[in-house]
């Protein structure tokens, strides 16, 4: 994985696995405090402790296709590579919560990636209600969620060519909008 | 900068040229969006056949992603199944190969043998 918009749409299709229907997506960039730090939550059926302590292992998972998962291990070791560290909150029946942070200089930091067309694919799959995102770099904030999207939309697909393209971009020049200093 | 001001406006134009019957029944496609999928490249592949369908206007085509299809090594990899069940499976497909999938097999109803890793017939 080059970018952290494919951890991104990893860890989210881990959400959609649980039955989640709502994600919440928080990335915070913060100079000062030279922090990188990506929250993926979500409402999906949770996990017992005792998996929460064996998700960061490779040699687990949960599926019958094969014997290892690598979507979190990955995670973790890309954070932990930019002395970073991967938290899990879950809650059976509530939800979960992860967190990586990532040393915001650092050379093994992740780029964003092409986050558009990771929250492009969250958006139009069938099991989620709403995705919401929130981007924070230092005093900016860009927020987006699914729901107001969908409420404009009244019916209009997604993947309707002329929506598709405008939202992608609508996405992409907000982001790069966060970065420009004032 | 780009507001949802904007959208609503698409929106509207959108909705008079579009045809408003979007319906289950046809092929669909299913792209494996697993770890592996993705490291791959699952993400715009998936992306190549929004955009190819939506621009060629295939109103019975339905583009879906799904979990880990156990064949990790041959991601990514789009599984296309019929309306009569049959299924079809091309592997290691890349964003050049998206465009001749949907012309061949999906518009011109050929396969495309070399790209397939098997078909399963109903």
């Amino acid at each position: 994985m080059n970018d952290l918009s494919l951890y991104i749409l990893d860890i989210a299709q881990n959400s959609i696995a649980a039955k989640a229907s709502i994600i919440e997506i928080i990335i915070e960039e913060n100079a000062s405090k030279n922090l990188l730090s990506l929250t993926i939550k979500d409402n999906g059926i949770g996990m017992t402790k005792e998996i929460i302590s064996k998700v960061t292992d490779p040699f687990f998972t949960t599926r019958n296709t094969r014997t290892v998962g690598l979507g979190i291990p990955f995670l973790k070791m890309a954070s932990n590579l930019a002395e970073g560290e991967l938290t899990i909150d879950s809650t059976l029946g509530l939800g979960t919560s992860i967190e990586a942070t990532f040393k915001l200089n650092h050379i093994n930091t992740p780029p964003l990636g092409a986050i558009e067309e990771t929250l492009f694919l969250l958006m139009i799959h069938p099991e989620l209600k709403d995705l919401k995102y929130n981007h924070v770099v230092d005093d900016s904030t860009f927020t987006f969620n699914l729901g107001t999207i969908n409420s404009i939309l009244d019916g209009v697909p997604l993947t309707e060519p002329s929506i598709m393209t405008y939202l992608k971009s609508y996405i992409k020049d907000n982001i790069i909008n966060l970065r420009r200093t004032l | 900068m780009k507001s949802l001001e904007d959208l609503k406006k698409l929106r509207d134009q959108a909705i008079k040229t579009m045809d408003m019957r979007y319906h289950n029944g046809g092929t669909r496609i299913q792209i494996g969006m697993a770890t592996c999928g993705i490291a791959a490249g699952a993400r715009p592949v998936m992306n190549k056949f929004l955009e190819e369908i939506s621009a060629r206007h295939l109103k019975d085509v339905i583009v879906t992603q799904v979990g880990c299809m156990g064949e990790c090594a041959f991601e990514p990899i789009v599984e296309i199944v019929e309306q009569d069940g049959t299924k079809t499976i091309y592997a290691k497909v890349s964003e050049r190969m998206v465009a001749e999938i949907v012309e061949e097999h999906l518009m011109a109803g050929k396969r495309l043998d070399r790209y397939m890793l098997g078909t399963i017939k109903r």
